[in-house]
Parts: structure tokens; sequence; C-alpha cells
């Protein structure tokens, strides 16, 4: 299997792995030390898109089609391209996956893969020149020549940039933001179907929600207090019962500024937290990028470097409350 | 001109579980994430504490009593003190009472507490994931740089290793086994 390729998203590992093989080709030792290496790091988890269908996600990438059941976390191969090249600069592996229902395809290796029964079959014939995006609408497959970054499911819709990604409930007339998407490197973003959004990023597959709207708790306070009494008597071979049912509604309202504390300090660690895993994610770039023009050593010590900081963002964002 | 296989797994009914892929930034996210399942950490926890104290507003307190008399009652004419008769008492009662405080479907005092705690969790949490990270990447720059260096003093060699040993060692008792959550990372 080759190391030759570009990814569709920013894949900079990979591309750095081509040029420094290339470089210290002669260096003996080192390059044969560096193309094992950068195998490692230019396989990395860097997918192309992933598609829901009810609980099945899949994910298309450079080694084939992946089926998971379990939210992501764990995957089973569907269709796997072996790669045989002598060229550097082709894209392949699978790059384009969508599913709805029981339906499924997917772009591999200039072939499309289509299945109907939810994987268990798939069709395989040409793909059509130039066709970068599929999607399903009412049981036809749609193929573009462009990624726009939108991706619908029902009436949800994700978009996604390198400044963000946004959701929207009403099939895109408005968006609200995914404001934890500052500490990944997106490469895919779809609706989970339940408000939020499956990310898959330089760290695997995680999911986006967006900030909860505020509650005002104050007009808690006018909320009454049910009491409910029952009373049982015997004496002397009689008995009476009763059920009493009292209602007390507090007369004043008191000042919900513990309410509002405990919100203001949740909402505002979470801020934080996001700010710093935005930083890190930025710097890790940085980095990334600086790291092009060194020796391969030191490139290398950069990369690892650059992708500590990534993992330490999407830490700090796990880890908020 | 690239040349491709494809090979459909299930069709052919060989699908089996793919090959290791995973990124080091993916492999350390997973096992700072087992880190903090492990500790007891996640924010799942806290989540379910907010939600129990909702929960809990549903259940009334619950107050019950019972009271029993035993005695003689006499019935007395109060003008001139003639006793008319008198009898034995054997009274029952038995309450029960139940109180909703509706108030507390919309807002629990108890909040605050689980937020503050929660907070504290956070705080764990990130503390706990950012150590596994970076004894993480601490051990694979050693790794990196041993396979860089080219001939090196046996007790370099023999320090570096004990280090990695050390670092692994330092993520293992922390994370627990790392092989699950490098195989989640793939």
């Amino acid at each position: 299997m080759s190391i030759a390729r570009a990814a569709a998203m920013p894949n900079r590992s990979c591309l750095t792995a081509l040029a420094c093989s290339s470089e210290d080709r002669s260096a003996g030792l080192y390059a044969t030390i560096m193309i094992g290496l950068l195998l490692g790091t230019c396989a990395s988890a860097q997918a192309d898109a992933i598609a829901r269908a009810g609980t099945v996600l899949w994910r298309a990438d450079r080694s084939g089609l992946h089926r998971s059941q379990d939210e992501g976390l764990s995957w089973r191969e569907v269709a796997r391209v072996e790669e045989d090249d002598d060229s550097e600069d082709e894209l392949g592996g699978c790059t384009a996956v969508a599913a709805e229902g029981p339906r499924v395809a997917a772009l591999c290796a200039e072939r499309l893969l289509q299945s109907h029964d939810g994987g268990s079959h798939f069709s395989n014939s040409p793909a059509p020149a130039h066709a970068r995006r599929l999607s399903w609408q009412r049981g036809q497959l749609r193929l573009a020549t462009s990624d726009d970054g939108v991706r619908r499911d029902g009436r949800w819709a994700t978009r996604f940039d390198d400044g963000g990604a946004w959701i929207s409930a009403d099939g895109g007339a408005s968006w609200r933001e995914l404001p934890d998407a500052a500490a990944y490197d997106l490469i895919d973003v779809i609706p989970d179907g339940r408000g939020g959004a499956f990310a898959w990023t330089r760290v695997g597959l995680v999911r986006l929600r967006p900030e909860p709207p505020e509650r005002d708790d104050g007009a808690a306070s006018w909320t009454p207090r049910l009491d409910v009494l029952a009373r049982q008597r015997w004496m002397d071979g009689f008995a009476d019962t009763a059920i009493v049912g009292f209602l007390s509604f507090p007369l004043e309202r008191p000042p919900a500024t513990e309410t509002w504390r405990r919100q203001s300090s949740m909402s505002t660690m979470r801020a934080e937290m996001r700010g710093r895993a935005a930083r890190l994610r930025i710097v890790g770039d940085h980095v990334r990028r600086s790291s092009q023009h060194l020796s391969p050593r030191r490139r290398m010590l950069k990369q690892l470097r650059a992708d500590e900081l990534s993992a330490q963002a999407a830490v700090v964002m796990e880890a908020a409350p | 001109m690239k040349r491709m296989v494809l090979a459909l797994l299930l069709a052919s009914g060989v699908a089996r579980a793919e090959r290791p892929q995973s990124s080091d930034a993916a492999e350390a996210v997973a096992i700072a994430r087992a880190c903090v399942r492990r500790a007891g950490a996640q924010p799942e926890r806290a989540r379910d504490w907010l939600a129990r104290v909702r929960r809990a507003a549903w259940w009334p307190e619950l107050r019950l009593g019972a009271e029993r008399d035993f005695g003689t009652r006499e019935v007395i004419d109060p003008t001139d003190r003639t006793r008319y008769g008198a009898y034995s008492i054997d009274e029952l009662r038995l309450e029960a009472r139940a109180t909703w405080r509706l108030d507390r479907l919309v807002f629990d005092p108890e909040e605050l507490r689980v937020s503050r705690e929660s907070i504290r969790l956070a705080e764990l949490r990130q503390e706990l994931a950012q150590t596994a990270v970076r004894l993480y990447f601490e051990r694979r720059r050693l790794e990196l740089e041993g396979d860089f260096a080219a001939e090196q003093a046996p007790r370099d060699e023999a320090l570096r290793a004990a280090r990695i040993a050390e670092l692994a060692a330092a993520l293992e008792a922390l994370c627990g086994s790392t092989k699950e959550a490098r195989a989640r990372a793939r």
C-alpha cells in the first residue's frame, strides 16, 4: 500500500510524509524509519465522510467503507480499498457516503457502491465522472460535483467550515451554532437526529450539541406546595376516614440570585474551557503548518507536538461541565 | 496510474474488524477518556445527579403517624356532679401525610450543590485527561527520538527505555489497560 494520498480535508501529516520520504530517500536508515513511522501517522483516522441511517453510522475513508452500530465506539469494515499505485497525487479510497433508511451509497475507488438492504449486499458500478458528494432524497440518489459542507437529514441540517459548525432544525431556514466545534479539526459533520451532530474529527467521532437555552428558574418560587393528609380513626367499633388536601402558595417571590449564580458559573466555566480548547487547536494547527520545512526529525517531533495539542484541545472540551 | 482493488467484504461474507489506523491524537484522546471513565469522573455522572434531583421532586415527603388512647371515660353532670356512667376507651388513630413540593420540579436548591460538584468534577476530569495526554505524548516523543538516534551509548539507551517503561506504567496505573482504548481509536 502506498502512503501517497491527500485527503479531501487537510491531512497535513500525510502531505508532509510525502515530502520527507522523497527528499530523504538517499539518507538510508532515516528515510526507512521515516516511511515506517509516517505510515502510522499518514494512515491516521482522517475519514472523508460520515453518514447516518437510524442508529447505524457509516464512515468512508482512504481504506474503505466502515459501519458502526454503537455510535462510533467500534467500526467494522464493510468494503476495503487496496491501493497499488505509482502516482502520488490522486485521491483514493472511499471519498463519499450517504445513507437513508436501508439505502447506502458510497464512492469508492472510482466505483459507485449501492445497497438497498442496510449494507448486507452492494451493487458495484462505475462512478460518474467528477462525482464528489452523494445524498439520498426520498429514495433517489443524488450526486454532486462540489461539497458545500451542508448535510441534510429530514428536517435537520448541519453546515460546517473552518470557522465552525451550525445546526438547523427547520431544513436550513435558521441556524444555531455548535460552539464546541471550535475545539476540533472538523472533517465531516452530520445531524444526529436528536438536536445535535456527529462530527468526524482528527481525534475521532465526537458529539456536538448547541448551547441549551437559559431557563428562568426564578419563576419556580410561585409554584405551590401540595399536602395530602389521610386520617383513619377507630373507636369502639366505629371508624372514620378523612382525606384532606392543602395547597399553599408563597406570598413573596424570593430573588433568584442563587439560580443565576449557578447558571453563570457553569456557562462561564464552559466558555473558558471552550476558549482554551480553541486556542490549543489553533496553536496545534500553527505548529503543524510550521513543521513543513524542517529536518525530518524535527518535523516528526513537531507533528507529534501538533497531535498533542489537538488531543489536549479535545480533552479540555470533553471535560467541560 | 493508480490501480485499486475494491473488496466488498460483506458481499463476499468475510467482514472483519478493520486494520489498525489510529492517529496519535485519536489514541491519546481514547486513553484520556478511559482514564476519566476509570476515575468515575465522566460528565454523564453530573448530568445523572441533576436528573435525580429533578426526579426526586416527584416523590412526596411522607409522614406516618399512629396514636392509641387507652383509658376510662366518665359521664358526670356538671351541675350536681351526678355520675351517669363510665366506659373504657380504646381509640386508634392512623395518619398518613404526603407533601409534594411542586416548586422543586422547576428548581431544587439542591441543584446548586450539584452544580458545584459538577464544576469540581469537570476540573478533575480536565486535570486527569490532560495528564494522560501528556504522559502518552512524552512516551511517544521518547520512542520517536530513540528511532532517530543513530548510535546511542548503552547507558543512554537503557535510561530512555526505563523512562518509556515508567511512563507506560504511569499511564496504565492512571487509565487501566490501554489496549481497549487503542482499539476504540481505530
